[in-house]
């Protein structure tokens, strides 16, 4: 087996990481284990998790050289920092700028899938912030996992009054929801 | 806004930054941190931008920081006006990080006077925003960390997709773009042997786990930090809720597995603590590893209150002094590395002197 990261040596040092329940293989040679090491990544390994992940994805899909060349992933420039998935490989899977999300999509989709516990946000959002409304975002947050809590204590009293607080905190912040500038908002300048 | 400060010279009047004033409840959980990623839209992240876009970039966020959104006097280091030991010393501190320090193009710190609150500007990306302080505290931290975050969204549009959440430089980081870590002093769980598994069952949750101190998985004075892997897909709180119910068992654990050595292993265990205090009270030569080793074992004994006249924050005080750059500041010269275990030998003999 082949190095991941040099592709050049033999793999002698196979690491095991496991993410949401998916077990993660790392292979390494002496030499570059000896080098990730040294930058403290073999043991947090997890922050790293993007280059093996890209690594991977790339390769499997092209053994040979020749296929590599017209494997239709490799061809795709983001059109606003003009990275490739090549440069994407080569900064230990770092994007380019906010718009390769979109550029590379169903590749990231992919990433998000096995580091990522679910696809979508639930956390903060700036636009409600800016509407001064952070504190009632915040709030709201708190309510839906106090509610949760109840549930499963069955709480049922406290449960309905919980969810009563959740409707009118909703309704508080459904106005700048509505107000919400498009998603591509000064993502391409 | 604030002037460039030309040193760190006045940060090590701090004492231990985020180990100081270290209480009882900070035995076990020596600190938290709260970071969040954050970027500016349609702007290339810094790994991508030139130099000259970087120093722009730097320019526009230092200018939305002050001392107000900050909640306290805010002090600006640029990585590339300081003197390497400088750079160090914040790194040194967890003011910065290593990638940080290593391309000091465009890169910009800033701190607030106790600090408990900093944000390094073209790290991974644009703003890393750190709350850290002593003890078990996230959700407090996660609160001020979160209405300084609230504050510079007012004046900085931040990159952030309805579906994705805050677009971060590493999808790893992508959605809350929060990272949430506890660092653990865990000497009963190494010892006893069992801190392998524990490991396990952390990576099994989903939590990465890593030696603080020493190269790699090479850990030394029984260290660990633990932090959330995921971001995206569970609100700030509920991460936050999550992970404080792990690290509320690990406390458990650690606590327990101490009482079981005094029990099982009385002598074992005192050994190692008096032993580790006798050969750091006198010993002329140390190198750091043996050092965070040894404070590793007097920590533990004031944990257990088995020494009169030796507190917590000493022990703190010297984890951070025993560093290189902290002692080559403290010694007033670059030294060799033979000549660095000469002054950590020297400094540990000095401030355990009034121990025992
Ligand atoms: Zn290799
Ligand atoms: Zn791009």
């Amino acid at each position: 087996m082949l190095c991941d990261r040099c592709k050049k040596n033999e793999a002698t040092i196979h690491i095991e990481t496991i993410h949401n329940g998916k077990r993660v293989k790392t292979n390494l040679c002496a030499e570059c284990a000896k080098l990730e090491e040294a930058k403290g990544a073999l043991a947090a390994l997890g922050f790293n998790l993007a280059e093996v992940l890209f690594q991977k994805m790339t390769n499997k899909s092209a053994a040979p050289a020749e296929v590599q060349k017209e494997d239709p992933a490799s061809a795709v420039i983001c059109p606003v920092c003009h990275w490739t998935l090549e440069k994407i490989k080569s900064h230990n899977g770092q994007l380019g700028c906010p718009n390769c999300y979109q550029a590379f999509a169903p590749m990231i989709e992919d990433v998000i899938g096995k580091v990522q516990k679910g696809s979508s946000h639930a956390g903060k959002r700036p636009d409600v912030v800016r509407a001064g409304q952070g504190a009632d975002q915040m709030e709201l947050r708190k309510q839906k996992s106090l509610l949760a809590d109840l549930l499963r204590r069955e709480e049922y009293e406290d449960a309905a009054r919980c969810r009563d607080e959740i409707r009118r905190l909703e309704k508080k912040l459904a106005k700048p929801a509505a107000k919400r500038a498009p998603k591509t908002k000064g993502q391409t300048k | 806004m604030t002037t460039p400060e030309k040193s760190v010279d006045f940060l090590l009047q701090n004492g231990a930054s985020f180990l100081a004033a270290a209480d009882a409840g900070c035995d076990i959980a020596v600190s938290s941190r709260i970071r969040l990623a954050r970027n500016l839209a349609g702007i290339p992240f810094p790994a991508c931008a030139q130099d000259e876009l970087r120093r722009e970039i730097s320019a526009q966020i230092c200018d939305a920081v002050n001392s107000r959104n900050f909640g306290g006097k805010v002090h600006l280091f640029e990585m590339e006006a300081l003197l390497p030991l400088d750079r160090e010393i914040l790194f040194e501190r967890h003011l910065a990080s290593r990638e940080f320090i290593d391309r000091p193009q465009g890169a910009s710190l800033l701190v607030r006077t106790d600090e408990k609150l900093a944000l390094m500007v073209n790290e991974e990306d644009h703003l890393r925003l750190q709350g850290i302080a002593p003890g078990f505290c996230l959700k407090e931290l996660y609160q001020a960390v979160s209405l300084v975050d609230d504050r510079l969204a007012k004046k900085l549009d931040f990159a952030f997709d309805d579906k994705l959440g805050y677009l971060t430089s590493c999808p790893t980081n992508v959605g809350t773009g929060m990272r949430a870590s506890v660092m653990l002093h865990l000497p009963a769980l190494t010892l006893s042997g069992r801190i392998g598994a524990t490991i396990q069952g952390i990576n099994k949750l989903n939590l990465a786990v890593r030696g603080i101190y020493g190269e790699g998985s090479d850990n030394r004075g029984n260290f660990y930090q633990v932090s959330n892997q995921s971001t995206l897909g569970e609100s700030e709180e509920e991460i936050i809720e999550r992970f404080s119910a792990v690290i509320d068992q690990l406390i458990n654990f650690e606590r327990g597995a101490r009482i079981q050595l005094l029990e099982k292993d009385r002598f074992g265990w005192l050994d190692f603590v008096g032993r580790s205090f006798g050969i750091l009270r006198y010993a002329y030569k140390l190198t750091s590893g043996e050092a965070l080793n040894y404070l590793s074992g007097v920590r533990a004994g004031v944990d257990m209150k088995l020494f009169d006249r030796l507190n917590a924050t000493t022990v703190n005080a010297l984890w951070l002094s025993i560093q290189s750059a902290h002692l080559q500041k403290l010694t007033g010269r670059i030294l060799t590395e033979s000549d660095r275990d000469i002054q950590r030998a020297a400094l540990c003999r000095e401030r355990l002197r009034a121990g025992a």
